[in-house]
C-alpha cells in the first residue's frame, strides 16, 4: 500500500473493528514498514483507549434521574387545545361510527384522504381500517362497510367532544391498544391533534391521538350519545 | 439483559407500569453520562444531559419502534440532547469559522477564544481531560459520531441508520475527528512525540 492517507483512514476502520480480515493485513503489513502510519496507529488506538475509560456515574444522578421521570406529566391534556377553538367557525366533522358486531359484511369503501385529514403517519389499524394503500400523494385509508358518516358539528359539540376526550383525572398511564376501534374521527378545523380513535371497552372509554392509548374522561354513554347526536346534526 | 427481555420491560413501561423503566434506567446511565460528558465537557452539565436525556426516553417511549437495540436509540436521543444544549449555549466564548468540510458539509471550526482558555497546556501526557479538552475543538457533527462509536460502541452502519448518513460519510468522519483530536492533542504536548509527530503532519489535513 503506498497512499499513506487511505492507510490512515483504514486504520481508524481498523480500531472500529469495520475492516474484512484481507483489509486487516494489509493495514497491518504496510503499518509493519511504515514508521508514520506505525505512529498514527498507535496514537489513534491511545485516544481510543483513554475515551473508553468512564466515569462513574457522580453520587445522586440516578436518583435525580428517577425522580424526573416519575414527576414528569405522564401526557398532555386535551384541554388546551380548545381555547384555540374558535367559537364563531362551523366545524366539519368527519365521524366513522359503526355498530361493533360481527354482522357487517366485509365489504368495504375507499375513502380518499383528500375527505378524510388523517396524518400518513397513523399506523394501518384493523377493524374499521382495514388499510391504507399509498398512489402518488394520496393515501387511500380503506374502511369497513357502513363505518362511514360525515357529519358537519357546531364549534360548541366538537368543544365538548374534546373535553369528553380528555385524559381522565385518574388517567396515568398509557395504553398500547390493537384491535378495531369503536369510532374513528377527524377533525378538520385546523386544531390540532385532529385525528383521535376511540376505543370502547367495559364502559370505560380510551381514547389515542396517536401516541398511545389512555382513559377519556367522559363515559361510554356520553360519547356515544354526543357521536350519534353528531351524526344527526 | 437481552435484547429480548428489554423489549419485555418497554412492553410492561408502556403498560403502565413505569417502575420496570428503572431497570434501562440501571443498564444505561452509567454510559450515558460518559457520553454526555464527552459531548458537553462539564460534569455538571453532562449530569442535567444525562436526566434529561432519560426523561425523554421514557416520555417518547411509544416512538420505539424496536428496529434498532434500544441502546441505540438512547444513544442517540443523548447525542442530541446534548447538540440541542450545545447550540442553545450562548457562543459568546467562541469565535467561529465556517471551514469548507471535504464531504462538502459545512463545519464549525470554533477556536476558543485565548482570553478564557485556562492554563492547561502544561499537562504531560494524554489524560481524560485532555481528551475532553481535546472533543470540545471537533466540530459537533464530528464528536457526535466519535462519541456514538467509541462510549456507545455503535457500528459504522448503526450510526448512519440513527443519523441518515451514508457509511461512508460516518467512516470519514470518525477519521477526521481522529485526526483533528490527534493534532490537537499533539499540539498541545499531549502525545508525546514518539507518537504521532511524523504522521500526524503528514498529508491530508483539513
Amino acid at each position: 500500500m503506498t497512499d499513506c492517507e487511505k492507510c490512515r483512514e483504514m486504520i481508524s476502520c481498523l480500531i472500529d473493528g469495520e475492516l474484512s480480515e484481507a483489509e486487516q493485513s494489509l493495514v497491518r503489513e504496510h503499518i509493519a514498514s511504515c514508521p508514520e502510519c506505525r505512529s498514527v496507529y498507535d496514537a489513534f488506538s491511545a485516544v481510543s483507549e483513554q475515551m473508553h475509560e468512564e466515569e462513574p456515574l457522580p453520587d445522586g444522578l440516578h436518583e435525580k434521574i428517577m425522580s424526573g421521570i416519575k414527576a414528569r406529566p405522564k401526557k398532555k391534556t386535551g384541554i388546551v387545545w380548545i381555547k384555540y377553538l374558535s367559537a364563531a367557525a362551523c366545524l366539519a366533522l368527519v365521524i366513522f361510527a359503526g355498530i361493533k358486531s360481527g354482522m357487517l359484511s366485509p365489504a368495504e369503501n375507499k375513502v380518499d384522504s383528500n375527505d378524510l385529514y388523517v396524518a400518513e403517519t397513523l399506523p394501518v389499524l384493523d377493524g374499521r381500517f382495514t388499510g391504507q394503500s399509498g398512489n402518488g400523494d394520496k393515501t387511500t385509508y380503506t374502511l369497513a362497510q357502513n363505518a362511514k358518516t360525515r357529519a358537519a358539528v357546531s364549534a360548541e359539540t366538537a368543544e365538548k367532544l374534546r373535553t369528553l376526550l380528555a385524559p381522565a383525572e385518574d388517567a396515568h398511564s398509557e395504553y398500547v391498544v390493537s384491535g378495531e376501534a369503536d369510532y374513528a374521527v377527524s377533525f378538520d378545523d385546523g386544531v390540532e391533534p385532529d385525528f383521535v380513535l376511540i376505543y370502547i371497552d367495559d364502559g370505560r372509554v380510551y381514547a389515542d391521538y396517536g401516541n398511545g392509548a389512555f382513559a377519556a374522561a367522559g363515559s361510554a354513554q356520553e360519547i356515544r350519545d354526543l357521536l350519534d347526536a353528531c351524526a344527526g346534526e | 439483559m437481552t435484547e429480548v427481555s428489554e423489549k419485555k420491560i418497554i412492553e410492561k413501561v408502556l403498560g403502565g407500569d413505569a417502575n420496570a423503566f428503572e431497570e434501562l434506567v440501571l443498564k444505561y446511565e452509567k454510559t450515558v453520562y460518559n457520553l454526555a460528558l464527552r459531548m458537553v465537557g462539564d460534569r455538571d452539565d453532562a449530569f442535567d444531559m444525562t436526566q434529561e436525556a432519560f426523561i425523554k426516553a421514557y416520555g417518547s417511549l411509544s416512538s420505539f419502534r424496536g428496529d434498532s437495540k434500544f441502546s441505540v436509540w438512547i444513544y442517540r436521543i443523548a447525542t442530541n440532547v446534548c447538540l440541542d444544549f450545545l447550540r442553545s449555549k450562548s457562543r459568546k466564548q467562541q469565535v467561529s469559522l465556517t471551514v469548507s468540510d471535504d464531504d462538502d458539509e459545512d463545519a464549525q471550526l470554533d477556536i476558543p477564544d485565548p482570553s478564557s482558555a485556562p492554563e492547561q497546556q502544561l499537562m504531560q501526557k494524554m489524560s481524560m481531560q485532555s481528551v475532553e479538552e481535546g472533543l470540545k475543538t471537533l466540530p459537533d457533527k464530528q464528536r457526535q459520531i466519535l462519541v456514538m462509536r467509541e462510549l456507545g460502541g455503535m457500528s459504522y452502519a448503526e450510526i448512519g441508520a440513527a443519523l441518515s448518513l451514508e457509511e461512508g460519510t460516518v467512516k470519514s468522519r470518525i477519521f477526521r475527528a481522529r485526526k483533528r483530536l490527534c493534532t490537537f492533542l499533539l499540539d498541545s504536548g499531549n502525545i508525546p512525540d514518539s507518537l504521532a509527530s511524523k504522521g500526524m503532519k503528514g498529508g491530508g489535513e483539513t
